[in-house]
């Protein structure tokens, strides 16, 4: 009798853990691959899901045995072990035991090798918080590195992530050269011999990478951008959130960080011109690249003129259904404008004052006719054909607006703008008069000497500090008229520091500062006065002026500021509205960050301008909508 | 970090055996009530009373332990153990993890030597204990169930007899065990961090002093004027130095000052943690000379360079550069080898300071310096530049014949913490004089040495070689300035040996942060090896409380129940002060109860769970219970030695001793525990 409760006791137990093998069959049942032509089966919902998710860990990336021994060791409490060790190395770093947070960070990540975000967060916490935590630049430089060596190590457990590699892109790049040692990070990454040789198993560490100095932090980031590229291009979906045009914006960025360091660092010469060109043409074929907009539509950044004249054309065409009726309804609009503004606009641009050229924007922007106003006057036979032009035209100036904000968002033209007169050889000796300014005031020379020889009667002349500065300034004065988009950008920021220490030098000197300055335009356009005009606040205590009245510069779509000339011919675009007042033809999409390199997406049909090249005047200009130099905002952006 | 918060075994032993005899006291009054209680349920009052007392008089005789019965025991257990083979299996685990962790063992880190330790150490603790739960837990209840205890209970053996030889026989064979550990584990570490480098001479690339734009791209020493790197071994390559260590810079000639010799030396620079010293290979012990434009050169084989002018007049840069190094080398006909790594595998010996005391901006005395803002406390910060900021390490009852040599080595462990960029390229400047007041002609009269300067060194232990003999200042009874030479400890100690370390940043806007341990004197460096053993001691140790609570829980409970509550015991052992600081609501989140709670519901550990109710108070319970256990069970962590052997600090023997004194306490507490219980049972009647 007593065996009988046992037994039913265990039939039920073998009965309860059969029918939890079904649920357990339907979940875990693995894939099975058809093999000699056979079929094969998907498996259970898990390995289903695997296989639609990529998450299997084959797919994923590397499998490490340690990683897996100890995800299995866990015995299903992973996540606990996680807390635990995530707890760790929290109190670690407070205590500031870096050994064994290092050592902790690295079992975290054995136990969860694809989950990205603790690979970047660690890799940053290691690199960007614990290094500053040491006194020696040295060894700051080497936890800096750790936290490169541990990013990288992510790699081989994630090769469908193009994340981790724009993460490598950006530390390269900023965590060297944009720290308070970026100079000596720089100048030890050059010489980090080992550390090249274990990059070189990575990206690719020869000519690519290297200037006459050595190898550049910037091109070894442009390198981990590009194999970023080259994941996408091998099938890998950018995301949702990932911004086309901050993506493919990152590598082309990358030769003109280098440029402008290698500027700074050495004597600027012909390598620093060299990477300018390069610049000049990654930069160059970004602009001619395909780019997938938030609209789902493509683009290019350098169709803008293309896509100008597109709409200047239509815009004709769509006035010839009622000639006059633009010219008519504008004039109306302007007649009810203040005559001051009347009067701003009527005045040639040539001979505007900043405040008239303000006015002549706003008063350009109010006399805007809408093309559907147009569509009003039509007669009725041709309506039909003259609403077709209207939603044609409607088309192409929306194109045309979204490839303005596109640019605007990375400041294209400015960067474009930049590349070119840096390669000049105006700008090269105004940057290499800068550096011997420099090198000369540290050594206390800082204004010109002359020594009589006591024997010889000989008299040698050595160059100081001020001359050099003045030299400088002289030059960057021939360049901004030749480039006035520049005087909006960060080289305008650049021009103003320089001058400060230009005058700290004649405050040494007991000199006072020139009046004129042959940058006083400069500093007008920018808003802040000339030279003089700013130190007479400064005595007086006031602060900078006040802006002017605020004033939507955006572009008015396709309107420019003045109508077709009478001979139908199609004007470029001011400059004011992001016009680009050049005639060179915007180089197709070649070499370098081209297609070789997983540059752009076919040669393109780079823009090219039709009118002359304007002259530049001294007049200043408002400011353009490209102004802002630095990381770019708004739409398209998840990219920083 | 060594063991700065120890004071000896004498300061610890009174209050430790007053603390004993209460506890013991307490116990006995708290076993006799439980019994009593127990017999009165079993047998009634008047019976109870008998057999309270009958249990007490037996038990003193019963605990007097016949040697020869307890090795009888003993002789038993170990062959049961050994039959079993558990430890075998774990030498033959730890045997595969040695074989095979040493592949991924990083040997490039910033300090290999720990994670070698740190490996060996953590794989022999886990194994032994494990053993040890194992073996101690399973032996008895396994005897009981499948009767064979009857074999020796029949005999005229003692219950604690039973239980104390178990407890010595299972410990013997933990001792094999860790002691065939520690041997194999001394000869992987030695083994595994053991390499040299090689140089190429004709490296050697001219430097100037503290220059940052060297071959290596690293900062040259402030006295470096050659600059070369080894090959890379082990993950990692060391800068070789050429460094001025002294020169005879008096006049030379009637026509001009000049430098009649120099001294000059081959250096490592440290890299993960150790450096090597540079042989010179090809060159005599004694030196080989060469001659050239009126120069004379002599190279030694442990990489020493000296200069001598015959004729001709130089100054030290001059002299250097008169034959550069690569081609002198060459020239001699030597190659560069470096010996095994140096300062890795180290026991320091220290004395630290007996009293820390810090004076605020303003000079005021101050219990703690600046706080600036660090998540850790165990740094206080001085402030530098013009500021009183000063840190005072008191020094009571040095002694000179503790330190031998005419140079002391003064460690420093020293925290940064910039307010202002300053210079990237130097690290903060600080300096350190000696003081002590002493009464001369019945006033008081302070003695202070010369500052002592030295550029900081984060995150490292930085060695100043301090001269015994130092210079002296101290101001007579008329005020008048005088200047005398001292020995530290024998005349600006005196005969307290009291003396004091200020340390002051001098770099405005920066601050050191410093700890009772940040200064102190190096006494000497004892051996690593036997430093490494007493480590292992501590881990036998471990094995022994272990092992005693296995044996002691298996007197009266099943395998498997006291092989979980041993468990919870080791567990209890290791996170004590954890179980302490969630008693205390130190730390967040509750305990068991509340945490199983806010898992399963997904809450944080500050999200309040509100009202609680019988959760709260259920938890509460729990608690305090396992609070309650952390007063039996003692602190594990207490006797692990793994961070101050990694850290090349030496273990003393007094604290050893004491955690020797716990162990046995404990394990005879355990064995009285374990006799009484074995005692209850029909067994052992």
């Amino acid at each position: 009798m007593t065996q009988n409760p046992t037994f039913w006791r265990k039939v039920v137990y073998v009965s309860l853990i059969g029918l939890l093998a079904i649920p357990l069959s339907l979940l875990g049942r693995p894939a099975v691959k058809g093999t000699g032509g056979g079929s094969g089966n998907e498996g259970g919902v898990l390995a289903r899901t695997r296989t639609e998710h990529d998450l299997s860990q084959s797919s994923l990336g590397e499998i490490d045995p340690a990683s897996e021994t100890m995800k299995l060791a866990s015995l299903g409490m992973k996540g606990i072990a996680v807390m635990i060790l995530w707890d760790q190395a929290n109190t670690f770093k407070d205590e500031e035991n870096w050994e064994a947070f290092s050592a902790t960070v690295n079992q975290i990540i054995k136990l969860q090798p694809n989950f990205i975000e603790v690979w970047e967060y660690q890799a940053h916490n290691i690199s960007y918080n614990v290094s500053v935590e040491f006194d020696d630049y040295q060894g700051r430089y080497d936890w800096v590195k750790k936290g490169f060596e541990f990013l990288t190590k992510g790699l081989a457990y994630n090769r469908r992530s193009y994340d981790l590699l724009r993460s490598l892109g950006m530390f390269f790049g900023m965590k060297i050269a944009r720290s308070d040692e970026s100079l000596q990070f720089r100048n030890m990454f050059r010489k980090d011999v080992d550390y090249h040789e274990e990059l070189a198993t990575h990206v690719p560490m020869d000519d690519r990478v290297t200037t006459p100095y050595g190898v550049d932090n910037w091109l070894v980031a442009r390198q981990w951008f590009l194999q970023a590229e080259n994941k996408v291009r091998e099938g890998v979906p950018l995301s949702t959130n990932t911004s086309h045009l901050m993506f493919y914006r990152e590598a082309p960025s990358q030769f003109r960080n280098a440029a402008m360091d290698l500027e700074k660092e050495f004597r600027p010469e012909e390598p620093a011109r060299r990477t300018w060109e390069e610049a000049f043409d990654a930069w160059n074929a970004y602009g001619n690249r395909s780019l997938k907009t938030s609209w789902e539509t493509q683009l290019r950044l350098n169709d803008k003129q293309v896509t100008y004249e597109k709409v200047m054309q239509l815009q004709r065409d769509l006035d010839a259904f009622a000639p006059g009726e633009r010219e008519r309804l504008a004039a109306a609009l302007l007649a009810e404008l203040p005559p001051e503004n009347q009067a701003a606009f009527a005045k040639p641009a040539a001979e505007r004052t900043p405040e008239e050229l303000f006015l002549a924007v706003d008063t350009a922007a109010r006399i805007r006719v809408e093309d559907s106003l147009i569509l009003e006057a039509v007669p009725a036979e041709q309506y039909d054909e003259a609403y077709r032009v209207l939603r044609q035209l409607q088309a192409a100036a929306t194109e045309l607006q979204r490839i303005e904000q596109y640019r605007s968002t990375v400041n294209y033209l400015y960067w474009l703008k930049r590349s070119q007169a840096e390669q000049t050889p105006t700008n090269l000796q105004a940057r290499a008069a800068i550096y011997d300014a420099q090198a000369l005031i540290q050594k206390g020379v800082l204004t010109t000497t002359e020594e009589v020889d006591p024997i010889t009667g000989e008299t040698t002349s050595t160059v100081g500090g001020r001359e050099k500065y003045e030299e400088a300034f002289a030059l960057w004065a021939e360049i901004m008229r030749e480039y006035p988009e520049l005087v909006d950008g960060i080289a305008a920021d650049e021009l103003k520091e320089l001058t400060d220490e230009y005058r700290k030098v004649l405050d040494l000197l007991g000199e006072p500062f020139p009046d004129p300055f042959a940058l006083d335009f400069v500093f007008a356009r920018i808003g802040l006065g000339s030279v003089a005009e700013q130190l007479e606040r400064l005595e007086q205590g006031e602060g900078p002026p006040t802006a002017p009245p605020a004033i939507d510069l955006t572009p008015p779509t396709a309107i420019p500021l003045e109508p077709p000339g009478p001979d139908g011919t199609i004007p470029p675009l001011p400059p004011e509205l992001g016009g680009e007042p050049t005639t060179e033809p915007m180089t197709p999409a070649g070499d370098g960050d081209g297609a070789g390199e997983g540059g752009s997406e076919g040669s393109g049909n780079g823009s090219e301008t039709s009118s002359p090249r304007e002259t530049p005047s001294e007049t200043p200009a408002p400011a353009t909508p490209e102004t802002p130099p630095t990381a770019p905002t708004g739409n398209g952006g998840s990219g920083n | 970090m060594g063991y700065d918060d120890y004071k000896g075994i004498l300061d610890w032993i009174g209050p430790a055996l007053w603390q004993f005899f209460l506890v013991a006291v307490a116990a006995a009054a708290l076993g006799t009530a439980i019994a009593a209680l127990i017999s009165i349920v079993r047998y009634g009052p008047s019976e109870a009373f008998y057999k309270v007392w009958e249990g007490i008089f037996r038990a003193v005789p019963d605990l007097m332990l016949s040697p020869r019965r307890v090795g009888a025991i003993a002789r038993l257990a170990i062959q049961e153990t050994l039959r079993r083979r558990v430890m075998l299996v774990a030498f033959g685990i730890f045997a595969l993890a040695l074989l095979f962790g040493g592949w991924f063992l990083d040997s490039s880190s910033d300090h290999p030597e720990r994670t070698y330790l740190g490996f060996v150490l953590a794989g022999t603790q886990f194994l032994v204990l494990f053993m040890g739960l194992l073996i101690s837990t399973f032996s008895l209840p396994q005897d009981i169930q499948n009767k064979t205890i009857y074999t020796v209970v029949t005999k005229p053996i003692r219950a604690s007899e039973i239980v104390v030889g178990r407890i010595v026989g299972f410990l013997l064979v933990g001792s094999v065990l860790l002691t065939a550990m520690g041997l194999i584990s001394l000869g992987f570490v030695i083994a595994g961090l053991s390499h040299d480098h090689r140089a190429e001479v004709t490296e050697f690339a001219r430097i100037e002093p503290s220059s940052t734009d060297t071959p290596s791209g690293r900062r040259a020493s402030d006295n470096a004027y050659y600059e070369a790197q080894t090959r890379r071994e082990s993950g990692h390559r060391h800068r070789i130095e050429l460094q001025l260590l002294d020169a005879d810079r008096e006049s030379l000639t009637s026509e001009g000052t000049g430098v009649r010799w120099v001294d000059l030396a081959l250096r490592t620079q440290v890299e993960s943690g150790h450096r090597h010293d540079v042989i010179l290979d090809g060159i005599p012990a004694d030196g080989k000379r060469l001659e050239r434009d009126g120069l004379t050169y002599t190279l030694f084989r442990d990489g020493g360079l000296k200069i001598e002018v015959q004729e001709g007049l130089y100054d030290v840069v001059g002299l250097i550069d008169a034959w550069p190094l690569g081609e002198l080398l060459q020239e001699a006909g030597a190659t560069l080898e470096t010996s095994g790594p140096v300062d890795i595998l180290v026991a320091r010996v220290p004395r630290y300071a007996d009293e820390l005391s810090f004076l605020d901006r303003e000079g005021g005395v101050a219990r703690e310096g600046v706080n600036v803002g660090k998540m850790s406390m165990k740094f206080s910060y001085i402030d530098g530049g013009s500021s009183m900021s000063r840190a005072i390490f008191r020094f009571i009852g040095l002694r000179g014949s503790d330190f031998p040599a005419e140079r002391v080595p003064l460690d420093l462990s020293l925290r940064v913490f910039r307010t202002l960029k300053g210079d990237i390229t130097r690290r903060v400047t600080g300096e350190i004089i000696f003081r002590n007041t002493k009464e001369v002609d019945g006033r008081q009269v302070v003695f202070t040495s010369d500052p002592i300067a030295f550029e900081s060194q984060e995150y490292a232990i930085q060695t100043l070689p301090i001269e015994r003999r130092q210079m002296v200042n101290w101001q007579d009874v008329e005020g008048n300035p005088q200047r005398v030479e001292m020995d530290l400890f024998d005349e600006l100690a005196g005969e307290t040996g009291t003396l004091e370390a200020v340390l002051r940043c001098n770099d405005p806007g920066q601050y050191f942060g410093v700890s009772p341990a940040s200064v102190y004197f190096k006494m000497k460096d004892a051996s690593f090896a036997l430093n490494f053993g007493k480590c292992y001691l501590g881990i036998w140790m471990q094995l022994a409380l272990v092992t005693s609570l296995g044996v002691t829980l298996s007197t009266f409970l099943n395998a498997s129940v006291s092989l979980l509550s041993t468990l919870s015991g080791l567990c209890v052992g290791f996170f004590g002060q954890f179980i302490n600081e969630l008693a205390s609501k130190e730390l967040e989140g509750g305990g068991p109860l509340e945490a199983l709670y806010r898992l399963v519901t997904q809450m944080n550990l500050t999200g309040e769970i509100g009202d609680g109710g019988w959760l709260s108070s259920a938890d509460e319970i729990v608690l305090q219970v396992m609070n309650a256990t952390t007063n039996i069970v003692p602190d594990f962590t207490k006797f692990d030695s793994q961070v101050p052997l990694a850290d090349g600090y030496d273990i003393p023997f007094g604290l050893l001793a004491i955690q020797m004194l716990v162990t046995l306490t404990f394990a005879a507490g355990c064995s009285v525990v374990g006799y009484f219980a074995l005692r209850t049972r029909e067994i052992a009647a």
